[in-house]
């Protein structure tokens, strides 16, 4: 965990705005909100709003940090997902924000840097109402079934066959020894996986996982967002102005 | 023209002209009346669309991210139809010199350019002007000018200037060809005698092919500006709007609307706006270009 920060501290972090708004605003929204807020709004409960404190002091904290000279690097708005990586890849960058998913991209491209490389998820926010032992993550993808699948009990046992079959214990296995993170706990020959991958399911252990904000919320409020995030790091729109927009859209989509 | 040669009968002209009529319909009339009738409607996809009149006009009176839009597109195309024609005019008046070599070599690389897909320049474009090792910053560094090495794309306040920069690179060549088609109509004996006259190159260009090709200039601004009016695959994959929305143009505005935001009602409302801003600004050109209220306006045109 210090390790990436003092990196960060260093100068170039290969940190897309993308990747920074889904990683570290999307993260240490939740930090410092609390889940309730962040389930609140996801359940449109009416209780939470963007506007509140917790949400304002959020962005706050991200531009703060983001505005902190040589916290980033400097083409953080026009670097995307490819060119932030290959600044981490090629070794210019001392440390990447990024998700799970980079693991086999990882251990793939630069095995010799499985030594010196550890993993973390983001630090504590001082003063935050979230729990600081947590990372977003849950599933995301998902299989729907026709109506037609229900129509005959055969039609059905060969929609349920193929569902088994992408989301069973030997798919998930699969995935697994390749290197990606699934949703379901399952035994997997270790020895066949990177050691990436372990050091991050090692991380992951005593972690437990918040809601991920651009998979949960309406796609109005995200793309405010990762708008008003980029405008946030040329220091265009102040918090506040940001908050109040986001809470806007997320009305009208309500 | 010998008009009774080959003259057929006006139904076989009509149903030779049918498949075309229909298709343009149905890619371009019925859609538009569709976006027309939607623009009406809150609708973000699926079954359900609420009528709310023009509320997604009113909206985007106010839609400032719009107007911004807007007003990109019209930097770019300002700044296009100086580039862009501009410096074609220049280089076809260079090519129409008699001292020239190699002219067909010239116009097949200037016109390269034109051929390549958008996106692809977007992302070469993006990758010339990346900060940390880029080609513009390399050549600065390497000439000792680092302090001007700057990260190209997240500069808001430059950033229509510098994305304007591929657009008017691409399109030289395209409207170099247009106006040398244009100057070899020119009679060649006029150039001869403003030669013995003792015009030189420059005087030939300005006095004699600028009006005798207005026409053909004509016609370049108005593909200018409807082309730019409608950009959108440079910007996106040059910076995708950003930083922010410093660089969004009003047909990306409108795709993250669709596409993104899933407000295809809004969207098409938008769409409508594009299409009645783009459409005056061509007639406003066209005016300014014929000049009705002169006189010997009406023989050039």
């Amino acid at each position: 965990m210090n390790k990436m920060w003092m990196l960060a501290v260093t100068g170039y972090i290969g940190v897309t705005a993308a990747a920074l708004a889904d990683e570290v605003l999307f993260k240490s929204g939740d930090r410092l909100t609390g889940t309730d807020w962040t389930n609140s709004i996801i359940s449109k409960d009416g209780t939470a709003k963007f506007t509140d404190p917790e949400f304002v002091s959020a962005l706050e904290y991200f531009q703060q940090l983001a505005l902190t000279p040589g916290a980033f690097n400097i083409d953080i708005n026009s670097l995307d997902e490819s060119q932030g990586r290959e600044a981490f890849l090629n070794g210019k960058a001392g440390a990447i924000v990024d998700g799970s998913w980079m693991i086999s991209t990882l251990e793939q491209t630069r095995p010799e840097f499985f030594d010196d490389l550890e993993v973390a998820i983001l630090p504590a926010i001082e003063g935050g109402k979230g729990a600081p032992n947590t990372a977003s993550g849950g599933p995301a993808w998902s299989y729907a079934l026709s109506s037609k699948a229900l129509s005959s009990p055969e039609h059905f046992a060969l929609a349920a066959g193929v569902l088994q079959a992408f989301t069973g214990e030997t798919s998930n296995r699969v995935a697994l020894e390749n290197g990606e993170i699934m949703s379901a706990t399952v035994e997997f020959d270790k020895s066949k996986t990177g050691p990436i991958l372990a050091k991050f399911l090692e991380m992951m252990k005593d972690k437990s996982t918040v809601p991920i904000y651009d998979a949960a919320m309406d796609s109005v409020v995200i793309e405010t967002m990762n708008v008003g995030l980029q405008e946030l790091l040329i220091n265009a729109k102040t918090p506040q102005a940001l908050a109040e927009e986001i809470q806007f859209q997320y009305e009208m989509g309500n | 023209m010998q008009k009774d040669v080959i003259q057929p009968k006006s139904w076989v002209l009509g149903a030779c002209i049918l498949p075309g009529i229909a298709w343009y319909v149905y890619v371009v009339i019925l859609p538009m009346i569709t976006a027309m009738r939607n623009s009406l409607y809150n609708w973000s996809g699926g079954p359900k669309m609420t009528y709310i009149g023009f509320k997604n006009y009113q909206f985007l009176m106010r839609d400032s991210i719009f107007w911004q839009a807007f007003r990109n597109n019209l930097t770019i195309t300002l700044l296009s139809l100086i580039g862009q024609i501009g410096f074609a005019f220049i280089l076809s008046s260079l090519l129409a010199m008699r001292f020239v070599r190699l002219k067909r070599l010239h116009r097949t690389v200037a016109y390269f350019p034109s051929t390549v897909s958008a996106v692809v320049v977007g992302y070469v474009w993006s990758i010339i002007f990346n900060y940390d090792s880029g080609l513009l910053n390399s050549l600065l560094r390497a000439v000792g000018l680092e302090s001007w090495a700057s990260p190209w794309l997240d500069i808001p306040s430059s950033i229509m200037y510098v994305v304007s920069i591929p657009i008017i690179w691409q399109y030289i060549g395209y409207y170099m060809i247009i106006i040398l088609a244009g100057i070899s109509s020119i009679d060649q004996e006029v150039y001869d005698m403003a030669e013995i006259d003792g015009a030189n190159g420059v005087q030939r260009a300005l006095k004699i092919t600028l009006p005798l090709i207005k026409g053909t200039l004509g016609v370049c601004v108005m593909l200018c500006i409807s082309g730019n009016m409608r950009i959108f695959d440079h910007i996106y994959s040059l910076t995708g709007g950003g930083p922010g929305n410093s660089s969004i143009v009003m047909a990306m505005h409108a795709y993250k609307t669709t596409f993104i935001k899933s407000q295809f009602g809004y969207a098409s409302a938008m769409s409508f706006g594009i299409m009645v801003l783009s459409l005056s600004l061509i007639m406003f050109s066209r005016v300014l270009i014929q000049q009705p209220w002169r006189k010997e306006a009406a023989i050039d045109a």
